[in-house]
């Protein structure tokens, strides 16, 4: 199973003064068990991109093939999409509302009808694949934890549907430094160790390049770049001129490359940048 | 510029001060960043310094006026703006100018001054050319700029940034911060609150909280020298001083006075 975008076009106020495309023209194939990151200024589509892809939005034009469901204009039937492909809002603590994180975290789950056993077993892995503790945190009020917590009940809530894919829409913004860094490596041991497949949006190049294997950049709902990361942020003038910019090892790298130091690669993080300096200066 | 003596912060229903007993003095022309991890009392304390919330216990001082006394109120908060992270929230006009003129019209500043200040703020922000557009169709970069226009319109002489840059695109960051750093060459007196540690390198000194209490400050040099001390309070550090540290650790002879990427690549340059 995979996904692929045929010329999916969306289109806000169609025959009217106001009419704009969300999207335009995009097409792209999605592997089982990738993780792509979206990059895109504010009101590129990033978000109309992931609605359509768990169905919450149909394209105006074009189609979309998903884990093997067929989403077209028509009206249609899109329960069995939305169990297999998982969308965390931004912020989406904001939608906790039950008395207990159980609570919270079984919502999705009993209401797919599956038997208590099933769903305790659901919610008890969710809250394992999240780093939430169990035993100490099932029976506290979801308004009483961390705000770190919070976002990590949130998204154990969409686990516990048991998605093929998970698609999140700036998963740390707003958290501190630690919050951010444990969901990052939360994230990248989901899909990792356990291959789901991940689609993040993200304005941190910083996490993109710790996330993903391969990224895709939006402006005017229209696809500019699909590229490997790490070629992706090679170039530096593309992302400028497009209003995003690269990880901040990359672009030390990349100055010292201008400079004429013998580097091949513009490396993003901190361990292979460091490995590639100590090697250039004779430490390695 | 600001004083704040023994002051303490308890939100109703609360059992433990979200301020707890701090004692600081923020001078008149200086740029300080304020950070700590979620919970720890940041806003709480930048609320306190124009009069949002007056302290449970202590003083805090604008220039010589005390926020506990009615009187100084508008006084105070025409002194100290703020800025706050969403710039949805923020933004209540349907032009740009009547914006901007908000704050003056609400202080009784007269029509043509006001038409002055609208002239003035938006071009230190660098908007000018937005003057009669409508907000909502900005993007979120410039709608922080016009919020900052608006407070710069009260002609304040500092400015709280509370997590001002959280919701904005790589572009719309930069923009704000580079207007950020106008503004403090302008000896604006600043104080900005952030998660994005990468920011506190510009500052004149960093401040950190945990627990209510202010645990850390000095230089962004000193701060970020204290490695364990800065991680017992959930810190991390900009990844350009970690790949420093990694490769003096591993025995480069980098100088330790390293913060900004510019640094760090004139040394590399030297080095390789």
């Amino acid at each position: 199973m995979s996904i692929t975008l045929k010329k999916v076009s969306h289109e806000y106020n169609p025959g009217t003064t106001f009419a704009t495309f969300a999207l335009k023209n995009l097409s792209l194939h999605i592997e089982d068990g990738e993780a792509v990151g979206i990059i895109g200024p504010t009101g590129s589509g990033k978000s109309t991109l992931l609605q359509h892809i768990n169905g919450l939005l149909r394209p105006t034009e074009g189609e979309l093939e998903v884990e093997g469901i067929h989403i077209s204009r028509e009206k249609q039937n899109l329960s069995e999409l939305r169990k297999r492909v998982g969308l965390v809002f931004q912020y989406p603590e904001y939608q906790l509302f039950e008395e207990t994180v159980e609570k919270d975290i079984a919502f999705g789950p009993t209401n797919l009808g599956l038997p208590p056993e099933e769903v305790d077993k659901r919610v008890q892995n969710a809250m394992e694949r999240m780093g939430l503790d169990y035993a100490s945190l099932h029976d506290r009020s979801p308004f009483e934890i961390s705000g770190g917590q919070k976002r990590r009940v949130a998204i154990a809530g969409v686990l516990a549907m048991d998605p093929k894919v998970l698609m999140l829409d700036e998963p740390t913004a707003g958290l501190d430094p630690l919050g951010r860094r444990q969901l990052m490596e939360t994230l990248r041991s989901l899909h990792r160790e356990q291959k789901i497949t991940l689609i993040v949006i993200s304005h941190s190049m910083e996490e993109i390049a710790f996330l993903c294997e391969r990224v895709l950049l939006l402006k005017d709902g229209e696809l500019q770049l699909d590229k490997r990361v790490e070629e992706a942020f090679e170039d530096v003038a593309f992302m400028e001129e497009n209003g995003m910019d690269v990880p901040v090892i990359s672009r030390v790298m990349h100055e010292l490359r201008q400079a004429g130091k013998p580097f091949v690669r513009n490396y993003s993080s901190v361990q292979e940048a460091a490995k590639a300096i100590l090697k250039a200066a004779g430490h390695a | 510029m600001i004083r704040l003596e023994n002051v303490t912060f308890t939100y109703m229903d609360d059992d433990f001060p979200a301020v707890d007993d701090v004692t600081l003095h923020i001078e008149e022309g200086s740029f300080v960043v304020l950070i700590g991890h979620n919970g720890s009392g940041k806003s709480t304390l930048a609320r306190l310094l124009n009069a949002l919330l007056i302290p449970t216990h202590g003083d805090v001082w604008v220039d010589n006026m005390n926020t506990k006394e009615e009187d100084n109120i508008w006084e105070i908060r025409k002194k100290v703006g703020m800025v706050f992270q969403n710039p949805d929230n923020q933004l209540v006009s349907t032009v740009v100018e009547e914006e901007v003129a908000f704050g003056p019209e609400n202080l009784g500043v007269e029509p043509e001054q006001i038409e002055e200040r609208i002239t003035k703020s938006l071009e230190q922000v660098g908007m000018s050319s937005y003057r009669k557009h409508p907000p909502h169709m900005l993007s979120g970069g410039q709608k922080q700029r016009i919020a900052i226009a608006g407070v710069l319109a009260m002609e304040p002489r500092m400015i709280v940034f509370d997590e001002s840059t959280a919701m904005l695109d790589p572009q719309g960051r930069k923009e704000v911060l580079e207007t950020i750093k106008a503004l403090k060459k302008k000896d604006m007196t600043i104080l900005l609150i952030t998660h994005f540690m990468e920011e506190a390198v510009f500052a004149d000194r960093v401040l950190v909280m945990d627990d209510g209490k202010i645990v850390m400050d000095g230089s962004p040099k000193e701060i970020f020298s204290r490695t364990e001390e800065l991680h017992s309070y959930q810190m991390e550090f900009p990844e350009v001083i970690d790949l420093a540290n990694t490769l003096r650790s591993a025995g480069m002879n980098l100088t330790t006075d390293i913060l900004e990427r510019d640094q760090l690549v004139t040394e590399l340059c030297r080095l390789l």
